[in-house]
């Protein structure tokens, strides 16, 4: 049957996706069923939305995304010198394993600054200069291990924190910031300088400091 | 099979799955990155869809993955377990999505008003009309304001009042993109 009047756009896609009230249906099926172009606008629809529910878009193999993930999620664990912002240090009551941390790291921190001002080179015993590419080796093997340590400490941590006071957990947020940014500086210094094995003793250094001071947290957790 | 290939079996397979997921998951939520991995590798492949379907562009498709998952490992202790993960996720990705391109201006523009969206079908500005196209080639041919609409509601299932609470837009805006949308589809598959 030829008709003169059609079924409106909204009629169409509202039958193509049946989202007409139900009177609102009934009008137009019963024009549908007498009309071809309409039935044939509304198939065309219906087939776009079908295809595009059934389509895959095909991924790739997307294994090499999950690194750059775990290592933002690691980088997250991290807390950045500019997210503590608790109340004033001199305020806080510190647990003693907090404030045997904070000399410890005082200390770490004193000495990089040192190396870093006179350009220090570590030597032996006997005064001579250790071959470099052994200690440069140890020393970034070392770091490795502590990298690897703070990290499974971090993780463990979590599980603490719940149970940890909030002026305790601000006051551990402040130390790890304070040696992450050490840290941080480090690592820059090394890439300017990157066979200074100094440096990278200092790195293994900070990063014994942030593990012994997460096994403390986690110790008294 | 690896600690985290046993925990994506775990995520995928059928048999007494639920309970296993929810140990993943609780895990997962628990601070074990292991366990994150096997929920990202069961998870990956739709999101990744998602993603490449609302945005048209793998590359895109992928910086926006990365930015899911680490958003899901922020949020995940908030996941309560009223709808599915698979949900979850997907309601998560959407958010990321649309959050990423309000970051930018322009973009944000183009949400809302989307003339060039609203004009395509109308105008069949199709320059390579003799070419009939798969879907997935015709969707990414769609202005982002129509594509965004189109895949939320009829690949996704968002009602246009989700979809206008999401992307900002007016509910009728949402029915106007979707349907330019389909018409545009057809034109570009020669249907």
């Amino acid at each position: 049957m030829t008709h003169t009047v059609h079924l409106t756009e909204d009629q169409l896609q509202g039958a193509a996706d049946a989202s007409l009230d139900a009177e609102q249906m009934r009008v137009a099926y019963g024009h549908l069923a007498t009309c071809e172009s309409c039935a044939a606008d509304v198939a065309r629809l219906r087939t776009v939305m079908t295809r595009a529910r059934e389509a895959n878009p095909g991924a790739p193999s997307l294994d090499g995304l999950w690194p750059a993930i775990r290592s933002r999620i690691e980088e997250s664990k991290v807390v950045r010198p500019d997210a503590f912002a608790g109340p004033a240090a001199g305020a806080r009551s510190r647990p003693p394993w907090l404030a045997i941390g904070s000399v410890a790291l005082a200390a770490t921190l004193f000495v990089a600054a040192l190396a870093q001002m006179q350009g220090w080179r570590p030597r032996s015993s006997d005064g001579s200069q250790p071959s470099a590419d052994v200690a440069f080796a140890s020393a970034a093997d070392s770091t490795r291990v502590y990298e690897d340590e703070s990290r499974r400490l971090l993780n463990d941590l979590e599980m603490q924190r719940a149970m940890m006071g909030p002026s305790a957990s601000a006051s551990l947020n402040g130390d790890l910031a304070i040696i992450d940014r050490s840290i941080a500086e480090q690592k820059e210094a090394l890439v300017r300088d990157p066979h200074n094995v100094a440096l990278q003793r200092l790195l293994a250094a900070s990063y014994r400091e942030k593990v012994e001071l997460l096994r403390r947290a986690n110790n008294a957790g | 099979m690896s600690r985290v290939n046993e925990k994506v079996a775990a995520v995928q397979g059928d048999d007494g799955a639920a309970a296993r997921l929810d140990a993943i998951v609780q895990r997962a939520q628990s601070g074990d990155v292991d366990a994150f991995e096997a929920v990202y590798r069961a998870h990956v492949s739709a999101i990744h869809a998602l993603c490449r379907r609302m945005c048209g562009d793998d590359r895109e498709a992928r910086d926006l993955v990365q930015d899911v998952f680490v958003r899901a490992w922020e949020r995940l202790r908030s996941f309560r377990g009223q709808s599915t993960l698979a949900t979850w996720l997907h309601r998560l990705a959407v958010n990321v999505v649309l959050e990423t391109w309000r970051a930018s201006k322009r973009e944000a523009l183009r949400m809302i008003d989307d003339p060039e969206g609203l004009a395509f079908g109308a105008t069949g500005r199709n320059t390579n009309a003799d070419v009939a196209m798969d879907i997935a080639a015709a969707l990414t041919r769609l202005p982002r304001g129509s594509r965004t609409v189109f895949v939320l509601h009829d690949i996704e299932g968002y009602s246009h009042d989700e979809i206008a609470s999401m992307t900002g837009i007016a509910t009728g805006t949402s029915r106007t993109q979707l349907f330019r949308a389909r018409r545009a589809l057809v034109t570009l598959l020669r249907l």
